[in-house]
This record gives C-alpha cells, structure tokens and sequence, in this order.
C-alpha cells in the first residue's frame, strides 16, 4: 500500500457569515489553481447564515476539507483548527471573501523552486490588489522586498502569505487574543525566524472591498489596531528592542518610541564654506542657523558634539558666531582644499569624538525636536548601517524620503507635500531603503570605518548613493524615518551638471545596484521614483466579456 | 540731566531711529518673515498636491492610452495580444519551471 505525499500547499479558510456569492468567489479561485499540489481545509466558525452552509455542503470535494466548529469562537481559534488539520508543507491564509489568481499556488512553487536553497525558504508574500463591489480589481499594491522595519511599522504584506508549516508549529501558530491583527502577529514571530523570505512581485490576491472588511472600513477595526499595537510590542521585545509603541497617525501604523541604550555621542559632522543666503525673507549664515537649531533641541538623550569642516577662506564672523551658538561643543576642522565634499565630511569624522556621527548639510535647520534621538534609536540596533531622515524644502514639500535607485537616482516622492503620507503610508512608516543622503545621515562611528568612509573619487554627486551600497554589501540594512525631519534649503532645481566621470563610476561599481531597488518594484515603471505604476498595471479594469461574447479592455 | 538727554538724542541721530522705532522695526521684520514663511508654505501645500497630480494624471493617460488601443485593435491584433500575454505570463514561466526541474533532476 502506497501512501500519498502530503500536498505542497495547505490553504486555510475560516469562514464566518461571508456574502455566499463572495463565498463562492473564493472557493472557486481555490478550485481554479493552474497548479494541483494542494489541499484546501475550511473551517466555518459557527456561521449563522444557512446559505453560507449551503455554499460550503455543495463544496466538498477530495482536496477541500470542510469542518464545522460548534460554536464561534473568532478568527483565531478557527484558524487554529485550520492549522491543526492542514497537511502541506506550507500554509496559505486565504480569507473566506478573497479571489486567487488562477497562477497564484503556481508563482509560488516557481518561487520556492527557483530559490538559492528551496528547503530554506519559510516565507513567500505576493503583491495584491483590491476587488471592488462591482467585481473589477483596482489599486494594485506593489511592494518591496523584505522590509522587516517596515513589517514593524505597519503590515505592508497583508496578503498573499505563505508559511512554511514546520515554522508556524515552531512559533506556537496563532496567538488567542490578537484577534484581527492575528496575521501581523504570525508574520512577525515568523520573521523573527524565517531563513529565507521572498517576495513576488505579482499580483496574485484579490483583497475584497466589503463594508466588514479592513480593505475598506478602516474606522470599523478599533480594536484589530490595538492587537497589532500589542503585536508590535512583543516583538520589539523579543528581538531585543526597548521601546514603546502607539497607534499612530494613520490606521493600521504603529509608532515606535525606542529607548535609547546609555548616553550616545553623537558628532554632528557639518562641512561649510560658511556662505549666506535669504531663507523665509531673511539673511543667514547657513551653518549659523543649523546649529543653533540642535542646540536650542538640547532636551534628548544624546549628547551633541559640532565637528565643522570650515574653509580657511570663510569670512572669521562664521566661526566667531559658531563659537557662541555651540561653546565647547564645537570642534572646528579647517579646511583649505578645493571643495570636495567626500573629502571634507571624511577629514570632519576622523576629528569625530563621538560613538555616532551624523552627516548634516550646512543648509538644513532642524524641523522635528528629538530627530537625532530618533535616529540614534534605530542605529542602535546592531544590523542598521545608516538611518536617513525626512528632508522638506523651504516651502514644505519633500525633497527626501529616501533614495529610489530605478534606473535613476533620486528621491522617493519629490516633491510631494510634505505631510503626505504617501502610497500605501510608505512616507508614514520607517522603511528599508536602497539608500539614503548624506545630507542628514547617521552611522555608527565604527560602521563608518568598516566601510572605508566616502569615495575619494566622487567629490560632488553620487558619494552618498556609493557609501549606501557599500553599506548594504557589508551587509546592512539602510532605514528612512520620518519622524527625523529637518529643513533643508537647497535648490528645487537639480539640472546643476554633474561630471561625467562620477557618473562613469557609479555606473562602473553599481551598474546593477542603480537598476534593481529590491525597495521599490519591478511593476513601477522605470525611470520614476513616484510609485506610478508600468502601463496596463495601474489597476485599470481587465477584459470583460459582453453578454455577446465581446471581449473588451475597461 | 539735560546734557544726558542731548547726549541720547544725539546718538539716536548717529544710529538712527529711537528703540520705540526700533523695536517697531524689528517687529515688523518678525512680521514680515512670518508672512513669507506662511506664503511660501501655502505656495508649496500646492505645489505639492501638483506634484502628486501629476502621477494621478499620468496613471490615468496611460491608463487611457491602454484601454484606447484595446479598443482598436483589429480581431487578429487582439488576439495576437492575448496569446502574447498568455505566452509571457503562463506558457513561458512554465517553460522555465520545467527546464529548471530537469536541471535539478541532472544535478
């Protein structure tokens, strides 16, 4: 007698009074699947609707289990019956309104198949789009890679998921009482664990727009928040991290307020040629003014220390007036070179003093009180190789919300107000990105070092983009904050020339790096950094047969 | 006391207006940078919101320009279409998964 090996894919549904043509929907994606290694197991949580029971009697089949539980008992401990009878070496949570595309299970094989080592793959999320009430799909979200700061921020994965069971068993499966925010809570202890995490860039759930349903009735899930609030405080602790976290601004984010470890120094490493402008109607000396603002922010944790990277040539009132503003905090490293900016932010570390150093701009005044300590926050955890801050022009629109390297070098969302919170919140979360400027930059001192510092051979453009990736092929992790802000007054305009020789030399050490930013998507269109998405992916309604048999688009 | 008083206005006169005057000026200054930064901030909630337009409008051409040229397709064209989806999105991916198996298999 043979035995027959268990599926690769178990699908779980818990079921409780959905629409029974929603229900249907569901079931016959899962029915529909170009890819036959599954089981499907449903477990209706005492549902009171006998049309939905009607749906689920007509829907045995040899793949699809359906059990009954006797009285409801909410998502969790449904899905935990789920789980205990599924048999697959992964788990797929698929809600019992939500559609499959027909390649979904498919994609997902491809993806654990054409993994470095598939056996070490626990983890696989897809992008999704929303099915609306009128049955068309809108708003596709793609999203990034794995982007476990921003995992913590808010839930960016939601659907598709798949776990690898053995992982799940591992983590003690689903938690009673994190009912609503019971997937943000498996994904996260998953995580904590999970070898191999891959993403698909394909949209291969459809999200059903329902007037129960988190996609769209936000306002409705109080408490689904609140478990995902505690969520995020578990696991901040598990991995180590001292910190508080609070529902945020915007549904379904979570402010994190670390706690920093002991008294950090950090070195504000300034480079200036000490020169003035009219900020707001008003003369100043740039780097007067970007101090000043630090000081007068003396409340935080971290202790300060102004290492100024002056030209010899500046006029004596800027160090005369930097004296004042900042005392014995000041340090002042004179510089009589021609301008290189990599040069003289490297000659302004090695006077640094402190454990942490922060690469600020002349022309920046401090926006958001307690920044550096929010920066210092994420630097203290040991894989984060820099942390980047929100920078907002003189008239309040955004000039920097991390680095998108899309086939272009630039600035996510420039440009944009600078209280948007962006597509899908990502300007309203700290995130993972490719890189970030130096403009407003922190490091650990050491981190610094490890990396040889700025390239000699980038004086002006791209020395930030170079050390990000030299950054993350150490193998770091490269965090946006928005909640470090600063003004920045530089020039709306970017047309100033760049030399094609630095050009020539982030091309010749990052030619992949500059085209693959595993933080945005490969369906965003290339050359942008604003998340448009490429033609035909935007969402724009798919094929519709006519009642003649018309095929038509839209 | 008088030649106090002539002493004061005649510096007054070397360095210009009374603090009364001063500090009206000084004032007016605060005022007025105020006001430029409000201006400057209520220009750029605009262009911000143009900004972020822009990729609306931009989503919602090549959205146009897709659904346009659906339309117009002759049958053959249309059909060309969908088998070339069809090619790129399931015949090829399972290519490749094939090719991929038989290579581990080998291996």
């Amino acid at each position: 007698m043979t035995v027959a090996a268990p599926p690769r894919f178990s699908v779980l549904t818990t079921v409780y009074d959905p629409d029974p043509d929603h229900l249907r929907a569901c079931l016959a994606s899962v029915d529909r699947q170009t890819c036959g290694d599954w089981e499907h197991v449903v477990v209706d949580d005492a549902s009171t609707d006998s049309a939905v029971g009607d749906v689920l009697d007509r829907s045995g089949s040899e793949r699809r289990h359906v059990h009954r539980r006797g009285s409801n008992g909410g998502i969790v401990a449904a899905s935990t019956d789920a789980l205990a009878a599924a048999v697959g070496e992964f788990v797929v949570l698929l809600d019992h309104d939500d559609v499959l595309a027909p390649a979904a299970l498919e994609r997902l094989v491809d993806a654990v198949d054409g993994a470095d080592d598939p056996s070490a793959v626990d983890l696989l999320y897809t992008d999704h789009d929303l099915l609306r009430p009128d049955g068309r799909t809108a708003w596709p979200v793609y999203k990034p890679d794995w982007s476990p700061e921003r995992l913590r921020n808010h839930n960016y994965i939601t659907h598709l998921v798949a776990v690898r069971r053995s992982l799940v068993d591992d983590v003690g499966g689903f938690r009673p009482g994190f009912d609503g925010a019971q997937d943000h809570d498996l994904l996260l202890r998953v995580s904590e664990r999970a070898r191999t995490i891959v993403h698909v860039p394909e949209v291969l759930l459809h999200w059903r727009q329902s007037a129960a349903s988190v996609a769209t009735d936000t306002g409705r899930k109080p408490q689904a928040y609140e478990a995902g609030r505690r969520a995020v405080a578990d696991h901040l602790a598990r991995i180590g991290v001292d910190a508080t976290v609070e529902t945020g601004a915007h549904d379904g984010v979570y402010r994190i307020r670390r706690r920093l470890t002991g008294t950090p120094t950090v070195s504000v490493v300034i480079p200036t040629g000490g020169s003035a402008g009219r900020v707001w109607g008003r003369t100043r000396i740039f780097v007067h003014d970007a101090v000043a603002s630090l000081v007068a922010d003396a409340g935080g944790a971290s202790r300060l220390e102004f290492v100024v990277v002056l030209d010899s040539s500046a006029d004596p009132v800027v160090e005369r007036g930097l004296g004042r503003i900042a005392g014995d905090a000041l340090v002042v490293v004179p510089y009589d070179k021609a301008f290189d900016f990599s040069d003289k932010i490297d000659a302004g570390v090695a006077a640094a003093g402190g454990d942490y150093v922060l690469l600020l701009n002349d022309d920046t005044e401090l926006h958001t009180p307690g920044s550096v300590d929010e920066m210092v926050g994420l630097a203290q955890q040991a894989d984060v190789g820099m942390v980047g801050a929100e920078l907002l022009f003189e008239d309040g629109t955004l000039q920097h919300g991390g680095h998108v390297y899309n086939g272009t070098i630039s600035h996510a969302l420039l440009g944009w107000p600078g209280d948007h919170p962006g597509p899908h919140r990502l300007q309203a979360v700290e995130r993972e990105c490719s890189g970030v400027t130096a403009a407003a930059a922190l490091l650990r001192r050491d981190v610094f070092d490890e990396v040889g510092g700025m390239s000699r051979e980038l004086p002006h453009n791209y020395n930030d983009v170079d050390l990000s990736l030299k950054l993350r092929r150490a193998g770091y992790r490269i965090v946006w904050t928005p909640h470090a802000c600063w003004w920045h007054f530089e020039g709306r305009s970017f047309d100033h020339p760049i030399d094609p020789a630095e050009v020539a030399v982030i091309e010749r050490d990052w030619h992949h790096e500059i085209r693959h930013d595993p933080y945005y998507n490969s369906n965003l269109a290339p050359g942008r950094t604003d998340w448009l998405e490429r033609p035909g992916r935007s969402g724009a309604p798919p094929y519709e047969t006519l009642a003649d048999g018309t095929v038509v688009w839209g | 006391m008088s030649s106090g008083d002539d002493e004061l206005e005649r510096l007054r006169a070397l360095v210009g207006p009374s603090e009364a005057g001063y500090r009206q000026l000084s004032a007016d200054l605060d005022a007025a940078v105020a006001q430029t930064r409000s201006a400057e901030l209520a220009a750029g909630e605009l262009r911000g919101r143009l900004a972020e337009m822009s990729v609306q409008l931009a989503r919602a051409r090549q959205d146009q320009d897709t659904i346009q040229r659906r339309r117009e397709m002759s049958a053959g064209a249309h059909l060309a279409d969908l088998c070339g989806e069809y090619w790129r999105e399931a015949i090829r991916p399972s290519l490749a998964r094939v090719a991929r198996r038989a290579g581990l298999r080998r291996g």
